[in-house]
């Protein structure tokens, strides 16, 4: 009975109450966003940072650039040089593990309709892709087996088909909202079948990708205290052809903390919307509670008591600020939710979808950044009744 | 009155966005390239004039058999969704934007139908009746 007469109550008052509902609207649409932007920021760092495990990286000369964009976005681009590369750096003081990727543009295959990149890699030296691969992997790497990103069509019989040739599938990896998703990844010894097996589906290769002893990039682990400019200097020297050298950790640090800087900002803009959002709330409850002393002294004259009305202007802020947030909440989940995926493309930077538990955790801060805005603007029309004369405010307003 | 005329703007602005959302707003992958987003289009354009047919046509009707179209557009407003998730689909790479623009719009697109649909029959068919 009481409630269904204060919902009407904040119903009657539609000219007050729906600008502070659309005012918790924008309120919980923006920290909803902005939370989502966050949690989004960190998760693709974390999930860049388990895949740049080595060093130092040793490229081709002159293709510094597009191997950036391979580590960071992941794109696949042509580079190549001879395995001797790898051999010739073995007795570099520093240096503790060293492992060959060779890259093979990204190809239509039976398996997607978009492209993939096909990585090989050599699982005895390898230190790069297995510390993602968790323990379920299925069985060991090897000829015809193959590890997939997360966007990558696996069959039901788990296998994978790559230029009508099926590869059984060990591990699939989790998504890192980059084109690493789109990645299959293979031993080295598989590298020359998928050539063939691509160049009979009329596939044209250079005669680079196709010499045995090809590779696009050695990553190197470095022994605790070596310095990686120096193992560098010393890399560059052993070499009789012009190599490029990476410092993968070195340039996911200046992301991260580029990323940090983004983070920061989207903190101190979300708290600014916040304080302003709090403040026009305070400033709407103090100028609708000196406009209803009447009202609130005509109900104490009437027999309510001080506790039940406060009682009530709790339940009608409650009642402005969840609705606030279930529109809020709504409108959020038809945009940032489904487009989150689009924006990052756009923006270029990686989305992981967030999980359930996230998302709910999202809509709860949300909702409970509303719901104590709503109160803490409540306390002014509540104070105002602790101090009300009801004689004197009927008095004043006849 | 109010409820006609504003259903009906609103079922024809829906079936608009339909067909518009995979041709203009988020263009598909390109006609020559046969993927399976090309044959969504196709039937979301279908879907997308049924809607915005039946939106114009509840004008001239009761409100019975304008409750009647609303159950029926809430139907279509569910094919909406299923033909871009699971009947027909579209590419499988996220970094494509039939994959990670047009579907989402038309799933948002379908859950507005339903909603706008479900939420007329209902005052249609209870709140008016009493």
């Amino acid at each position: 009975m009481q409630d269904s007469f204060l919902i009407k109550s904040v119903l009657k008052k539609k000219r007050k109450n729906i600008p502070l509902v659309a005012l918790i609207t924008i309120l919980s649409f923006v920290l909803i966003g902005g939370s989502l932007f966050i949690l989004v920021l960190g998760n693709g760092l974390k999930g860049l940072q388990k895949r740049l495990g080595a060093d130092i990286m040793i490229i081709p000369a002159e293709c510094e650039n597009t191997a950036e964009s391979l580590l960071m976005e992941g794109s696949r681009e042509y580079f190549y040089f001879d395995r001797d590369v790898s051999e010739s750096i073995r007795n570099v003081p520093g240096i503790d593990k060293i492992t060959e990727q060779f890259y093979l543009a990204s190809l239509s295959a039976d398996c997607c309709t978009s492209k993939v990149g096909i990585v090989g890699f050599d699982p005895d030296t390898d230190f790069i892709i297995e510390p993602w691969v968790s323990e379920k992997a299925k069985g060991k790497m090897g000829k015809d087996k193959a590890i997939v990103g997360s966007q990558i069509k696996v069959e039901k019989d788990n296998t994978i088909r790559i230029f009508g040739r099926s590869y059984s599938v060990i591990y699939r990896l989790a998504e890192t909202g980059t084109s690493l998703d789109t990645s299959a990844y293979f031993t080295m010894d598989s590298v020359p079948q998928l050539i063939a097996d691509a160049e009979s589906k009329g596939i044209k290769f250079l005669d680079s990708q196709k010499r045995d002893n090809m590779i696009s990039s050695v990553f190197i682990k470095l022994k605790d205290g070596a310095v990686d400019s120096d193992v560098a200097r010393d890399i560059i020297r052993s070499q009789e052809t012009d190599v490029d050298i990476l410092y993968p950790e070195a340039i996911l640090s200046s992301f991260a903390r580029n990323a940090g800087h983004i983070a920061s900002v989207a903190y101190a803009v979300l708290f600014v919307v916040w304080l302003v959002a709090e403040l026009i709330l305070l400033i709407a409850f103090y100028i609708s509670a000196c406009g209803r002393k009447k009202e609130f002294a005509l109900l104490r004259v009437m027999g309510l008591s001080r506790d039940h009305l406060v009682s009530n202007i709790v339940k009608e802020a409650l009642l402005i600020s969840v609705a606030g947030f279930i529109v809020g909440g709504f409108l959020s989940a038809i945009t940032v939710f489904p487009f989150g995926r689009y924006l990052a493309y756009k923006l270029s930077f990686a989305y992981v979808t967030p999980t359930v538990p996230e998302t709910f955790f999202i809509f709860l801060f949300a909702l409970l950044v509303s719901i104590v805005s709503g109160m803490i603007a409540s306390a002014i029309p509540i104070f105002k009744i602790f101090r009300l004369d009801e004689y004197s405010a009927l008095r004043e307003e006849e | 009155m109010k409820n006609k005329i504003s259903i009906s703007i609103i079922f024809v602005i829906l079936g608009i966005l339909i067909i518009l959302a995979p041709t203009v707003i988020f263009p598909v992958c390109p006609a020559d390239m046969k993927m399976r987003c090309q044959y969504t289009k196709q039937a979301e354009i279908g879907i997308g004039i049924l809607i915005a047919v039946l939106g114009a046509a509840s004008f001239f009707f009761t409100e019975k058999v304008r409750a009647g179209i609303s159950i029926a557009v809430a139907g279509i407003g569910a094919l909406t969704i299923a033909i871009p998730t699971t009947l027909i689909g579209v590419c499988g790479s996220d970094m494509m934007a039939c994959n990670n623009a047009t579907r989402p719009l038309l799933v948002v697109l379908g859950v507005l139908t339903i909603l706008v649909s479900v939420v007329n029959s209902v005052y249609l068919l209870k709140i008016k009746e009493v």
